[in-house]
């Protein structure tokens, strides 16, 4: 009882820190932008501008699609499997003629992984199994089904219609189409986790069960749905990146995932420190393109990257494990 | 005229669990605008049967009837749609969302496919007007104290307008200052919105002060139900325990000026929390002392310092003749000073079994030397343990979180008591939760460690019945200091009271204005 006082107490004082650490990681992206600018003044040109929210795209929306499962207080491993698996289907009954039309191809797909979500949430949710457990076993098949469908090797049919690289590849005037598709994903589902009722439900359910089964909150329902988004969110991420290379390689996914979960823990920093929200998730996934690519363009070597983004995530991560006593829904122990 | 039934009757509701009837053909009515206090030790059925009127259960037998109409309850939704709504002794909040949003969670209001946030604003603050309570509605509840938070509670539930309120001990949560506003708001939350209250508490003072009827409920059966004017306490608590199963205290007269020859502990100040602390107080041997406080007076943080489990920048205090300056919990325990837990959930391992929970606190005792556990000797070891302190359990194999809290605490209490060269045993709200049965059998291990085994022993509580009624001498905390160090003789609950709400123990005066917490 008495750490209640001594957890209020003490921000009174800490108010302007507090801003500082809600803010970090926008600093951190503005200051990036500025120090690499400097160095090379190419860095700022529309075009290199565009690539970065083009780059920060694909882990953004994996990112955002695993933070909706984070914010019920669950965990997915399988969302790597996932979007390779939506991009294998895709690219599967284009290549066999199944289906002519990329958008009905786009719809099937996504339609085939949001069942995964169910059987993901049957699991994790329903059964009671552990979620990262269950997600990681299912994965598991997945990928095996993935190396079944592209026989082992990188996918690629030359029957593919032209619009397939369209999303990846594409640009309407100077803008590419990747960029665009992420800002309009972003916005949706800003809107729905900060004005609509679904939204709040998704994050009280992660904050306290307990509570919303006394309200009348169906909580399984609730996890169900965020499971079945989250399955949607990172398959359609998969068939982004698939257009990008215009090819299907096993370890699509497994690529994006790490840096995905990574930018959406790093966006639980941001704004609402100790929980995960959208706004932090995009601003993270940019963040860690302004990396990539401010490293490559300024001719330093590659590894430096993984070196800055790691030290970024630890320092920010361990900041909420210093300040919030609760931690983080679903990566906290015990 | 008007309809004249009962507002809620219950008749003959039964619920059996595997092997055991939780609730046995309980009866009783409730009337409109009534404060219906229901008591009964722990396991008595009290939440069995509340789970029941929720809805959160079948009815095995039996029947529930709202103003005359039988009803019947699939889950709690139906049971709200009916004007049953409960509010558990647990919090249940979302912290970071607003009073507001808390009161409005699981029914917003919404405009199209948004919500309606300045909607929802209006809707508290009229629940705010209505019920004339004063708690900010646009700040995260995870910012408030204990009392808002339960403020904000009551008000979601009445939020739908129900025609009956269940309080399951509401008090629990709450500091000695808060309870009496507490107690008035609900007496007159009755009458300003015409609902009836069914008010489960442990505790007795608090009944007689707003309750107009009570039930009492012992092993799943209804004992008694009276209107409190023609009942006295003594009544209650023989209703509630059927057989003689409380103990008296009884404490040996001391002679102070002897005592003083035994100093055990002695401490003037202690820095923690970037503070210095006056907490001038001692300990002698074959003495339980008791430490007073409201809710972040300090009570508990002096003593984490002392036993090494919280920080400190500065400690210095002398035990039995020893200049002591620092040490972790381990070296503290090595010397003789330990502290069971303030809440029980830290002093346990839920998922091991009793042997590995009792015999933790020795690693070194039944490990061979190259760290082997033996096996015989701690299953011994642990026999003796549960046995010489009574504990109810049924295989010594079973998870130590299928005892009960009162059978939990006692294990708690009793491996501490085994540690080597023992010399001042703290205990932190030991009794927290338990019925009046078990408290009592904490209180007899309390005394009997300081009358007959001569051992120090600091009672930490905020229930000043208990620390009166167990204690040769008392401190009283407030602001992290002490403030009040009170013989037996002294004792007395007004100026007690005062002392800890941060006055100067002037009985008449503080009584007279109704003591008030600032802040929390």
């Amino acid at each position: 009882m008495g750490n209640r006082q001594a957890r209020t107490l003490p921000s009174r004082t800490g108010n302007k820190v507090e801003t500082i650490a809600k803010y970090f990681l926008l600093f951190a992206d503005i200051l990036l932008l500025v120090f690499f600018g400097l160095i090379d003044p190419g860095f700022w040109q529309i075009s290199n501008l565009m690539d970065i929210v083009a780059t920060a795209a694909l882990v953004g929306v994996m990112g955002m699609g695993a933070s909706l499962v984070m914010m019920v207080g669950e965990m997915n491993f399988g969302v790597g499997a996932e979007a390779t698996l939506t991009a294998t289907l895709l690219g599967w009954m284009l290549g066999h003629g199944i289906i002519d039309s990329y958008a009905l191809g786009i719809v099937i797909a996504l339609l085939l992984i949001a069942l995964m979500g169910v059987i993901d949430s049957a699991f994790g949710v329903v059964l009671g199994v552990p979620a990262f457990i269950a997600t990681l076993a299912i994965s598991k098949i997945n990928d095996g089904f993935v190396n079944y469908l592209t026989e082992g090797k990188t996918m690629f049919y030359s029957n593919w219609p032209p619009a397939f690289k369209f999303l990846g590849q594409g640009k309407i005037g100077p803008v590419p189409v990747m960029a665009l598709v992420f800002v309009v994903i972003a916005l949706i589902l800003w809107f729905i986790m900060d004005k609509t009722r679904l939204g709040t439900y998704i994050q009280a359910v992660g904050n306290n069960a307990n509570c919303c089964k006394q309200v009348g909150i169906n909580v399984r329902k609730i996890k169900i749905i965020a499971f079945i988004m989250c399955s949607v969110i990172c398959g359609f991420a998969g068939i982004l990146s698939a257009s990008k290379t215009n090819n299907v390689m096993s370890t699509l996914g497994s690529g994006i995932m790490m840096d995905a979960m990574a930018s959406a823990m790093l966006g639980a920093t941001f704004l609402r420190p100790g929980r995960y929200n959208i706004q932090g998730t995009v601003v993270a996934a940019l963040l860690t393109a302004i990396i990539t690519n401010g490293i490559i363009f300024c001719g330093y070597p590659d590894y430096i990257k993984d070196v800055i983004n790691g030290v970024i995530l630890i320092i920010a991560v361990g900041y909420i494990a210093l300040t919030r006593k609760e931690g983080l829904p679903s990566v906290k122990m015990g | 005229m008007t309809n004249t039934a009962p507002l809620l009757s219950i008749n003959g509701l039964t619920k059996r669990f595997t092997g055991k009837t939780a609730v046995d053909h309980v009866c009783f009515d409730i009337g409109r605008n009534e404060i219906h206090a229901l008591i009964g030790e722990n396991g008595a059925g009290k939440s069995t049967l509340c789970k029941m009127l929720t809805g959160a259960y079948p009815i095995d037998e039996g029947y529930i009837a709202i103003e005359g109409e039988k009803v019947e309850f699939k889950g709690p939704a139906d049971s709200i749609a009916k004007g049953i709504n409960m509010v558990y002794q647990e919090r249940n909040l979302i912290g970071y969302m607003t009073a507001a949003q808390n009161i409005c969670l699981g029914s917003e209001n919404r405009k199209g496919i948004a919500l309606d946030q300045k909607a929802m604003r209006e809707r508290a603050e009229q629940i705010r007007k209505q019920l004339g309570v004063d708690i900010p509605l646009d700040v995260p509840v995870e910012k408030m104290g204990a009392g808002a938070q339960q403020l904000v509670e009551i008000m979601r539930a009445t939020s739908i307008q129900p025609k009956l309120l269940i309080l399951d001990e509401p008090t629990a949560s709450l500091g000695e200052g808060e309870i009496e506003p507490f107690l008035k708001f609900v007496k007159k939350l009755t009458t300003d919105i015409n609902i009836s209250v069914i008010y489960i508490t442990h505790k007795l003072e608090e009944i007689f002060a707003i309750a107009d009827k009570v039930t009492v409920m012992a092993d799943g059966r209804k004992t008694m139900t009276a209107n409190m004017k023609d009942i006295t306490p003594d009544e209650c608590v023989k209703a509630m325990i059927r057989g003689d199963k409380i103990k008296e205290v009884v404490i040996p007269p001391m002679d102070y000026e002897k005592q003083e020859q035994r100093r055990l502990l002695e401490v003037q100040e202690l820095t923690y929390g970037g503070q210095t602390h006056t907490v001038p107080f001692h300990v002698n041997r074959g003495e339980v002392v008791g430490f007073y406080g409201l809710v972040g007076s300090g009570r508990t943080e002096t003593m984490e310092v002392i036993a090494g489990i919280r920080p400190s920048e500065k400690k210095e205090f002398v035990l039995d003749g020893e200049k002591i300056t620092g040490g972790d919990s381990f070296k503290m325990i090595q010397k003789g000073v330990i502290l069971t837990p303030e809440l029980r959930s830290n002093g346990m391992f839920p998922s091991l079994n009793l042997v590995e929970n009792v015999c933790t606190l020795f690693v070194n005792k039944f490990a061979t030397s190259l760290g082997m556990i033996k096996n015989k000797e701690s299953r011994a070891f642990t026999d003796h343990v549960l046995q010489k302190n009574g504990t109810k359990y049924t295989s010594r194999n079973q998870l130590i979180s299928e005892l009960s809290g009162g059978n939990i605490q006692k294990i708690i209490i009793g491996r501490s008591v085994e540690v080597d060269n023992l010399k001042l045993l703290a205990v932190d709200e030991p009794t927290a939760g338990l019925d009046l049965g078990a408290k009592s059998e904490i209180y007899l291990k309390i005394r009997k460690l300081a009358d007959q085994l001569d051992k120090g022993v600091i009672f930490i509580s905020s229930e000043l019945e208990e620390l009166i009624k167990v204690c040769n001498r008392m401190y009283v905390f407030y602001g992290g200091n002490v403030v009040k160090e009170l013989k037996r003789e002294e004792f007395d609950r007004t100026a007690i009271l005062s002392y800890a709400l941060g006055g100067v123990g002037n009985g008449e005066q503080t009584s007279q204005n109704s003591p008030q917490p600032d802040g929390q």
